[in-house]
Order: structure tokens, then sequence, then C-alpha cells
């Protein structure tokens, strides 16, 4: 892995990295991955991919808004660190 | 009397009306303050609430009225285990400030059956380590030996169990999180299987791994707990409708005659000399009890630690993305400009390196270039593992290994080298990728007095089977009823 390869994932990420943690995170990272490309070796055939042990596989619901919940959503805003008229407040986002 | 008591005895001793559950809390707060300056099992206290709910056991003991399985009993929870109005960190700093608005489903139900909850345990920042020493606030060390950790994630929790500050706790498991800490302490701890408890507000690390487990200091009272707490939940889809049994009644069942596997590849996983004896003498024991010992394989557990990285670190940077500054806990606000700012400055600030290293994995795996390359491949790797496994577990009964390749490491041991830290994960992790139960049991120790954990796997929904050996071994295990140093100083 290279040090641009590590701030397009931080990036991906959503993280902001300490340009002096890079080195380090960049060799741990490698180490890890290159153990990992172990993998590529064994032998699954044509086995299907295994997303959950669950009993029923992994369960979905129905794509459709739930009921609106006043009480969540007032705990919901009072445990945020800033809100203003009953929403989320963030810094711009477009120039 | 909590160094002598179980969950089931204090309970029944409670019921019975020779001990009042205002006592053990008390006693619980007095042993917490004389020594968890020093062990650091505990990240919250929550005495105030403890000794009312206490109080109100014995009051309603006095009037006659029922009461719950595990009333008067004092409960230790992992933090990441949501409770309302009360700091649920996951031992991060990303959540300092935050309180939940809401319980848990284990949380509900431990009320429910009237356990006192004492405060919530120390671990490794969001479930991600095998020392608790990635926690954010506080080193957690080990009661047999106060210069080694108590293993992790959910080493708090194991540490208040074994220096019985608390007779029994909860913890999550995801690769091993209640077992390893368990069979590094000197406690019991069982992962159940996956879907038989709720997850509803458990902080997740891992979704398709997580799940949560139970600490105590017998057999019998991992299974009390599990009652507790296990069964359907609306509220988690993955709950499975099964039927509860009380688990705790399998404790005392006749274990002659089950097939016991012995796992091939355990015995050649570069097992500490100490922890492989200590394993052949309670694989011995079982023989003597009148189980019948067989060998057995699953070849691929050689690619578990791999498998396990890949698919809990692409979980946990999806899981992990809820945190951003703007809807929960730490919001970085100096030299922030815009949206994308204050997302990566509260992330990078909040997060510990663990953290950041398994998000960065992950972010890695799930894209587009390694998306086949690992992240199918290892859900197809653990489909393998699992077939493996279930074959296995249809000619055996339970599966035995060590439950660590090693005894509990000083700390420090794994610092710099995190993969020497996920290898030491193998031994739990074919349990947690396939989803069956397993079941840690303490036995014996180290020359120098460290404990070591004998691990039982048994097939999908079927922990009475695990239990009913761990409480037979039990009976016979050496060093039973050993007490920590540390402990024995209170």
């Amino acid at each position: 892995m290279k040090n641009a390869e590590l701030l397009h994932l931080a990036t991906l990420a959503g993280l902001t990295l300490e340009p002096t943690e890079e080195p380090r995170i960049v060799a741990e990272l490698s180490r890890v991955l290159a153990y990992m490309g172990e993998l590529g070796a064994v032998d699954t055939g044509a086995l299907e991919p295994l997303e959950s042990p669950s009993e029923g596989g992994v369960p979905t619901r129905d794509d459709a808004p739930g009921a609106p919940d006043a009480a969540f959503r007032a705990a919901a805003l009072a445990a945020a660190p800033e809100t203003s008229d009953g929403a989320f407040v963030v810094p711009a986002f477009l120039d | 009397m909590l160094e002598t008591e179980s969950i089931t005895s204090l309970a029944a001793r409670i019921a019975r009306g020779e001990v009042r559950a205002e006592e053990a809390c008390v006693e619980a707060f007095a042993r917490v303050r004389r020594s968890d300056g020093e062990l650091g099992a505990f990240l919250a206290l929550t005495e105030e609430s403890a000794l009312s709910a206490a109080r109100d056991v014995d009051r309603a003991r006095d009037e006659g009225r029922p009461l719950g399985p595990l009333a008067g009993v004092p409960v230790a929870l992992k933090d990441s285990l949501c409770t309302r109005g009360v700091p649920t960190t996951c031992g991060s700093r990303i959540l300092e400030a935050w309180r939940p608005p809401y319980d848990a489903t284990v949380v509900e139900r431990l009320r429910a059956a009237g356990a006192i909850l004492v405060g919530k345990t120390n671990m490794d920042e969001f479930g991600m380590g095998s020392s608790t020493e990635h926690s954010a606030y506080r080193v957690c060390r080990n009661p047999w030996d106060l210069g080694r950790t108590p293993g992790g994630s959910s080493g708090g929790s194991a540490v208040a169990v074994a220096s019985r500050m608390a007779l029994g706790a909860l913890g999550s498991d995801t690769g091993g999180s209640v077992r390893q800490p368990a069979a590094f302490t000197g406690t019991v701890g069982l992962k159940p299987t996956y879907g038989r408890v709720s997850r509803y507000w458990l902080v997740a690390f891992a979704s398709s791994l997580d799940q949560v487990g139970t600490f105590a200091t017998d057999v019998r009272g991992a299974g009390a707990l599990l009652t507790a707490i296990a069964g359907p939940d609306a509220r988690d889809s993955t709950a499975s409708a099964r039927a509860v049994p009380r688990f705790e009644d399998a404790c005392g069942r006749d274990v002659r005659g089950l097939r016991l596997g012995v796992l091939d590849e355990a015995l050649h996983a570069g097992l500490d000399p100490r922890v492989a004896e200590a394993f052949d003498r309670a694989v011995a024991e079982l023989e003597r009890l009148g189980c019948e010992i067989v060998r057995i394989s699953a070849p691929s557990l050689a690619h578990a630690v791999a498998t396990y990285y890949v698919l809990a670190t692409a979980e946990a940077s999806s899981n992990l993305a809820r945190f951003d500054g703007v809807r929960f806990g730490l919001r970085e606000r100096e030299g922030v400009r815009h949206l994308h700012e204050l997302i990566g400055k509260s992330r990078d600030h909040g997060f510990g390196a663990e953290v950041k290293r398994r998000i960065l994995l992950g972010t890695f795996v799930l894209s587009a270039d390694a998306f086949e390359s690992h992240y199918r491949k290892a859900q197809r790797v653990r489909r393998l593992l699992r077939e493996e496994l279930t074959r296995e577990l249809g000619r055996v009964d339970a599966v035995l290994s060590p439950t660590a390749p090693t005894p509990a490491l000083a700390l420090g041991d794994h610092a710099g080298d995190p993969l020497a830290a996920y290898l030491s994960d193998l031994l739990t992790l074919p349990a947690s990728l396939a989803g069956l139960p397993a079941l840690s049991v303490p036995c014996g120790a180290t020359p120098e007095g460290l404990p070591l954990g004998l691990q039982i796997m048994t097939r999908a929904f079927d922990e009475e089977t695990a239990l009913a050996l761990g409480h037979a071994y039990e009976q016979v295990a050496p060093l039973r009823g050993a007490r920590p140093p540390a402990a024995g100083a209170l």
C-alpha cells in the first residue's frame, strides 16, 4: 500500500488522519492485507457467500417509512451535539 | 457474602429471606471501592439506582410478592449495552458525552428478572481488541496478575466477576470477546447461538457476528443469566422465535455417553505448552466422566483469522459510519468550515488507533477493487468453515479446544503488532463465524497461577449440552473455587 492509497481510503472512510500517523498506518495495513490475501488460494468451489448465520438468512423489511415516532425523534435530537428547530445542525456543505 | 455465593445460590438465599438484597448490593460497591481503582473494571457506576432496586426487592419479599429469578443479584453490564440516561461509551471518546435514550432489550430483561445493575464495564473501544488495552479511558488489569491484561474485549465484565464486584455480567462476543476474557480470569463465559439473544440497542460492531453473552462464577450462573435475557424480540429481526428453556436446568444432566470431538487443527495452532497440557488433562477428565473422545477435523480453521478480519472490519466500517459528529457524541468544532471537515475531524479525534485501523481495512475490502477478491471470498470461506463444523457436529455432540492459545498476556505485549493480536483469536473465531454456541469453563492454571479455559462448542441452539458438559467438568476441574490474589486481599 502506498501513502496515496491510504489517503484515498481515509477519504472514503470519512477520516482525516494526522500526517504523522500515516507511515505507521501504511505499514500496519500492508501487513494485515498481505495476510488476508491468503484467502485467494482457498478452494471454495461453487459455494455461495454466507452473509449471516441467522436461521432465516438475512431478514429484510418493507421498503417503506415507519410510522412517525415523536418520542424517538425528541430523544434522538436531545442526544445530538447541536440541533435547531427540531433538526440536526451541520456546517456548510457547498462552497 | 459475594466471596462465596454464586448467582443462583444468592438468589435462592434472598428469596428465602436469609440475606437482604441491600446487603449484597452494599457489599458489591464496597468491593468496587476497595479494588477497582487498581483493577479498572468499571467505566461508570450506578450505585443510587442499584440500592433503590435492591430495596425494592427486599420490600417485595417482605410483602410476600413474587420475586424475579435473579432478584437481588449484582450484575455488571459491558459498556456497549445501552442504558437509558446512563453513560454508554463503548470505551470510546466519541461517545463520551452521549446518554442513550433507551435500554437494550437485555437490560430491560435483567431488570424484569430482578437483577441489580451495578455499573458499566471497561472494554476495548467498540469491542475491537482482545486485551481491553484499547479502552480510551483506563487500563484494566487481570486480578490474577496485575501486570497482565484480563483479555477482551469484555475485559471489565470478566474482572468484575472474577473479583466478585458482581456475581454475573453481560458482555458482547463478536470473535471471542466473552470467552477469551473468561478464560484469562478464571470465570465462566458463554456465547450463545447467533440469534438466541436480542441485539436491540447493543451498539453494533459487526452485525452478522455480534452476540450478547454471559459471565458468571459458575456454569449454572452463566445459564441462569442466559435464561433471563434470551428469546424472541420484535425489535431485532435476527432474534430467534425458538422457545427458551431454563438453561441452568441442564446443569446436572447426565453426560455419560456423549461423543466429544477434539479439533485436530486447534492442537496444531501454536499452543503454549502450558495450555496444551491443561487441555489434555481436561479431555482426560471428561473421558473419566464417561464421555467418548474422538478426533475431528475442520481444515478451514487455518483461514478463520483472515476470514474474520475481512468480514468484521467490513461490517464495522459500515456500522461506525453513523458516528459523524452530527447525530451522536463528539463534535469537533475547531477549524471546521465544511461538513466533510466536521465528519473527518470528529472521527479522527473521537476514534482510537485500533478502530481507525479496522475502519480503513473494512473500507478497503468493500472497495470496488477488493469486493470480490476479499469480501465475497471471505463470505465463501465462512460458509466452507460452517459446513465443516456442521458436518463434524453431525457425528459428535460437542467440539473441544482450548479457549485461547496462550494464558493472559502482559500489558503491552501486542503493542505495535496488530497482526499478532489478531492471530491470538484463532480458537474462538470458528463459533463466531458459524454462529454456534460456545462455553469457556476454567480448566486449571499455569504453574505461575494464570487461569486457563476449556472451550465447549455445540450445535446451533444446543447451549444446554455445552452447559451440561461444562457443569460436569467444573465439579472435577483443578483449582475449583480458587480466588485471584488481587481479590483475596479485599
